[in-house]
């Protein structure tokens, strides 16, 4: 693919001390994000998914640390930096990052035009106060708020869950920034709300040619945001692929139970699949394919040696043995091999 | 929390991982039996391991690790035990005896510390060592009976007042009256009434002290009467009082604790303010409200000073330690921080 | 409404046909509940109505602030109603009632809550959580408490030791299923699920959702499911009502609603279903609900039954509508 690398991560690997012991957060990871493309990372919690993404923004926890690795953005290697000055330059006017719960990222005591403007005077240059309040109201209206003239001056606590969302994507426009992270930024929603905030993404990302990381638990959720989705187990990519090779043609055995487990797909009255069990601890040394104990059908080499990426085509490869040629031959599970005519369940 | 839960499974993996190699090495797989299934058993996946966690387990642990607050709990001991085997010990003195020289017949007045008497003696010859464990005694006595008093009262209110609604409006109703009475006028009127005593005294602060009490339990109580776990616990039918045993108070234990710890040097200080304005103890109960009295009157005689100086320092131990113990065991008891 | 209703799902007005094919277990007739006195009166539910049959999942749908959790709460009487009744087996179970039948109703109907770090004592070991609802009805030997505690545990697939642990040792997904334990152990013959997977993530969800549907093949439960989410509705109810501003403005069996949904705000919920299909999620058109479409003031809606058993709060334009649209 011709396209031109915005974010490279090579062998990533990330740590977390904790009471005398290393948690091994993210396993030598390696990936890269492409400029205006919009990106799903998908993984269960405590797959790693908004650790991966906070490196990005250097939000780690004090206990945590990058061990090895780089992070390339624009030739600069983010890994390196150690300073707060450093990373301020870095966040928000570069990448800016949408949460889960918006409270979090919104100030109770100041209007959020205020907040937007405060936005716009750090990382735009604009200084007239007519001008600033003119772009204040320009972002609102292009997130979708009504009145953004009166709505500009009220306060957080008086927006339903689903403006406030609005008001920080708002306040991440502001900054400018070339790459939006957004983490679970639906999970806590309405699927009507959960619906728009993701179409108002994509209408964004083109209008302000963002690069968007979408980060979910949900594969459901990401099919209609992205190009691109990465699957993400105990640290590590266990397959990568265009949004219709990971959807129409998963080959990880994770991928598949993500998928097969998914309420759309099920009949009334047939059992839904489940994944059994809990993901490996990350402070232990994971030997073989982390996810051969939850497997059902795991191979026996599974739990001895790690599987190396195979290449179904050049963008999509994936983690496993299935796909080394002597493994036995194994079949996704029957409720995800039809996925394109899925729609005529519900008409 | 996480970390008993992953040690177990850890464990487990371990296991499992450790069986297949020996199994690969036992055998020289072939690249055919590499990629045979593996065996697979469901249940496996459900066991998060086995832990031995206990609540008050957990809060000890968390105390212990607070080295300050363990060595002020030492120094508290100490000082709590001295005090009840000081009279007892050998050599001790009166703390209400005259001393007087066994030749003149005067008494020894203001005599600064010394081999005779450890901490000297007060302006009319009374041995200050004595009197101030005795003073001591009387003081943490107070500080303890009225802390208790206040709890019992006032966590029993505070829950009455805070769990059963139709109850809100006649407990706000009182506790506005009575708490518009300046406590200190109560406190004065009543150690005034009635005779002086250790007694008098417990009463009187007791008889305004649980009000706070009260209605900081019941602020506590309807910020989580209705959570879900509550609303869970009443939609099962569970009886008010286990409600409030099981339910309610477990989870403001810290919070408890930490005002019991600090109600304790609070009615010290009301002892010695009481006693300050002349209403206290009897001139044979030594409270460290007197002695401390007795002290400021000869404060500007730098030579007599010693006699400000010990109760003072004793006060002070007795109240930061009160202090420090109490926040310590206050975020120990508190689960969020048990890891 | 038409005499021959088949299904006898009832209208705002409560009426009942004569001969019904099925039994009524739960019925609502014109719910209302409100917070607050005086100017900040809030009514959260506008007179809702429905019946809920033996053995069926009923689920209601809606948004947040829709109300739909207030109508589950009522009927487990954590909130009192401002008007209308709740009958449980043909007998008022709403406002002031009798020790013996607040006893069976306490047993009979159970509640799994929506979010499972919240909802479970964390003070308390699992054994006393599962076994609360149980103390309070009846009392029993230790042993005999333990055993059914076990035997609760392993229905839901939990391990019987886990008995003796605290509720932060376990996952989500855990901790629903010991929510579920408790509710279980009292044998109860309807549960109400408040929105009991939207807290978990999409691995966990469909365990817990097979276990609700083992337990009630199993057990013959019946299940009141609340969510917000029609793609979960359509896998597990047998009827929806769509709750929307504390009215249910659309009722009927679960596939004919789906296909055939006629009030613009049960569409607007359907098409916010996320499909894991990239190529129809991006050509997809979104509806979004605008209460200014109705015509209301000049043409009032009714409640009226459409097709069997298909109920919608509309007036006659928006139903020709419909059918246009079928």
């Amino acid at each position: 693919m011709a396209q031109e690398i915005i974010v490279s991560v090579k062998d990533l690997n990330v740590k977390f001390r904790l009471q005398n012991q290393e948690l091994h957060a993210i396993r030598n990871v390696s990936l890269d994000v492409y400029k205006g493309e919009s990106l799903a990372i998908v993984g269960e919690s405590g797959s790693g998914k908004s650790v991966f993404t906070k490196t990005f923004m250097g939000l780690l926890d004090a206990n945590g640390f990058i061990s090895s690795g780089q992070l390339l953005y624009k030739g600069q290697d983010l890994a390196q930096l150690k300073k707060e000055k450093d990373w301020q330059k870095i966040r928000g006017g570069e990448i800016a990052m949408i949460m889960q719960d918006p409270m979090t990222s919104l100030n109770p005591l100041k209007s959020i035009g205020a907040q937007i403007a405060e936005a716009i005077r750090l990382h735009q240059d604009i200084r007239s106060a007519k001008e600033v309040q003119e772009r204040v109201v320009g972002y609102l209206r292009d997130v979708g708020i009504p009145e953004p003239e009166r709505r500009s001056r009220q306060f957080a606590h008086e927006f339903s869950g689903g403006m406030r969302q609005r008001v920080v994507i708002a306040i991440a426009l502001a900054c400018n920034p070339k790459i939006l992270i957004c983490d679970e930024p639906t999970t806590a929603l309405d699927v009507t709300i959960q619906a728009q905030i993701i179409d108002l993404l994509k209408e964004l990302k083109e209008k302000y040619h963002l690069t968007i990381v979408f980060i979910t638990h949900d594969l459901g959720v990401v099919a209609n945001i992205a190009d691109r989705v990465a699957v993400m187990y105990a640290g590590d990519f266990v397959e990568i692929g265009m949004a219709e090779e990971v959807f129409y043609d998963p080959r990880h055995p994770y991928t598949w139970a993500l998928l097969s487990s998914l309420p759309q797909l099920g009949q009334r009255g047939e059992e839904l699949f489940t994944i059994k069990g809990t993901p490996p601890s990350l402070f232990k040394k994971i030997t073989g394919d982390a996810f051969a104990p939850r497997n059902p059908r795991a191979l026996k080499i599974d739990y001895l040696q790690e599987p190396p990426y195979f290449e179904v085509s050049p963008t999509h490869k994936a983690k496993t043995w299935l796909l080394d040629p002597r493994a036995p031959k194994v079949e996704p599970p029957e409720a995800i091999r039809n996925l394109k005519n899925l729609e005529e369940v519900y008409r | 929390m996480a970390s008993i839960k992953d040690k177990l499974s850890r464990n487990l993996e371990e296991s499992m991982t450790a069986q297949v190699e020996k199994e690969a090495r036992d055998l020289e797989l072939s690249d055919q039996e590499l990629f045979s299934f593996a065996e697979y058993d469901e249940k496996e996946g459900e066991k998060t391991g086995y832990s031995n966690y206990s609540y008050w387990g957990s809060t000890m642990r968390m105390f212990l690790k607070n080295k300050g607050a363990v060595l002020m709990l030492v120094l508290m001991m100490a000082i709590l035990i001295f005090t009840v085997i000081q009279p007892y010990l050998p050599g001790q003195m009166d703390p209400n005896l005259v001393n007087t020289d066994a030749q003149r017949f005067i008494p020894l007045r203001n005599v600064p510390p010394g081999a005779d008497f450890w901490f000297g003696t007060n302006s009319i010859g009374q041995d200050l060592w004595a009197r101030i464990w005795t003073g001591t005694r009387t003081s943490l006595f107070i500080g303890f009976s009225v802390a208790l008093v206040e709890a019992v009262i006032g966590i029993t209110v505070g829950v009455l007042w805070g769990y059963l609604r139709h109850l809100d409006f006649l407990f706000t109703e009182i506790y506005n009256v009575l708490d518009n009475i300046p406590h200190t006028i109560i406190l004065i009127l009543i150690a005034y009434i009635m005779t002086p005593s250790v007694k008098t005294l417990i009463f009187a602060m007791s008889l305004t002290g649980w009000i706070g009490m009260a209605r900081f339990i019941r602020n506590q109580i309807l910020i989580i009467r209705d959570r879900d776990y509550n609303l869970a616990s009443r939609c099962l039918g569970t009886p008010t009082y286990r409600l409030v045993v099981k339910n309610l108070l477990p989870y403001l234990v810290s919070v408890i604790m930490l005002r019991m710890a600090l109600s304790i040097p609070a009615a010290i200080g009301s002892e010695v303010f009481i006693t300050y304005i002349g209403l206290g103890l009897p001139a044979t109960t030594p409270g460290l409200g007197r002695l401390i009295e007795e002290g400021r009157v000869v404060m500007m005689n730098a030579s007599q000073r010693y006699q400000l100086i010990y109760p003072t320092l004793i006060l002070s131990i007795v109240t930061i330690s009160f202090y420090i113990i109490g926040n310590a065991f206050s975020d120990a008891a508190d689960p969020k921080n048990h890891r | 409404m038409s005499p021959d209703t088949k299904n006898g799902a009832g209208g705002p007005a409560g009426t009942k046909t004569k001969e019904q094919p099925r039994e009524v277990l739960l019925e609502v007739q014109d719910l209302h509940v409100t917070f607050g006195k005086g100017k900040k009166a809030f009514e959260a539910v506008r007179g809702v109505s429905f019946q809920v049959y033996r053995g069926e999942t009923f689920g209601i749908v809606g948004e947040s602030g829709s109300g739909k959790t207030t109508i589950g709460r009522a009927i487990m009487r954590i909130h009192p109603t401002s008007g209308g009744s709740i009958y449980y087996k043909g007998e008022k179970i709403n406002g002031k009632i009798g020790r013996e039948l607040d006893r069976r109703i306490l047993k009979e109907i159970q509640m799994i809550f929506q979010d499972p770090m919240a909802s479970l004592n964390e003070r308390a070991k699992v054994d006393y959580i599962v076994s609360e609802g149980l103390m309070n009805q009846q009392k029993l030997s230790e042993e005999e408490r333990l055993r059914r505690v076990r035997q609760a545990l392993s229905d839901v697939g939990l391990l019987p030791e886990f008995a003796s642990r605290f509720p932060h040792e376990f996952s989500g997904g855990q901790r629903q299923r010991i929510g579920i334990a408790r509710a279980l152990i009292m044998e109860p013959e309807c549960i109400i699920a408040d929105e009991p997977i939207s807290a978990l993530d999409v691995s966990i969800r469909a365990q817990v959702l097979n276990l609700l549907a083992n337990l009630q093949n199993t057990k013959n439960i019946t299940y009141i499911f609340i969510a917000h989410d029609l793609s979960v509705m359509r896998y597990f109810t047998d009827r929806i009502a769509v709750v929307h501003k504390g009215r249910i403005v659309e009722l009927g069996e679960t596939e004919e609603l789906i296909a055939h949904a006629v009030h613009p705000y049960t569409r607007a919920l359907q098409s916010a279903i996320p499909m894991p299909d990239p190529a129809h999620e991006r050509t997809k058109k979104l509806t979004v609900y605008d209460p200014s479409i109705h015509d209301y003031d000049v043409n009032p809606p009714t409640w009226q039954e459409i097709r069997p058993g298909h109920f919608v709060l509309a007036n006659d334009r928006e139903v020709r509508e419909g059918f246009g649209r079928m």
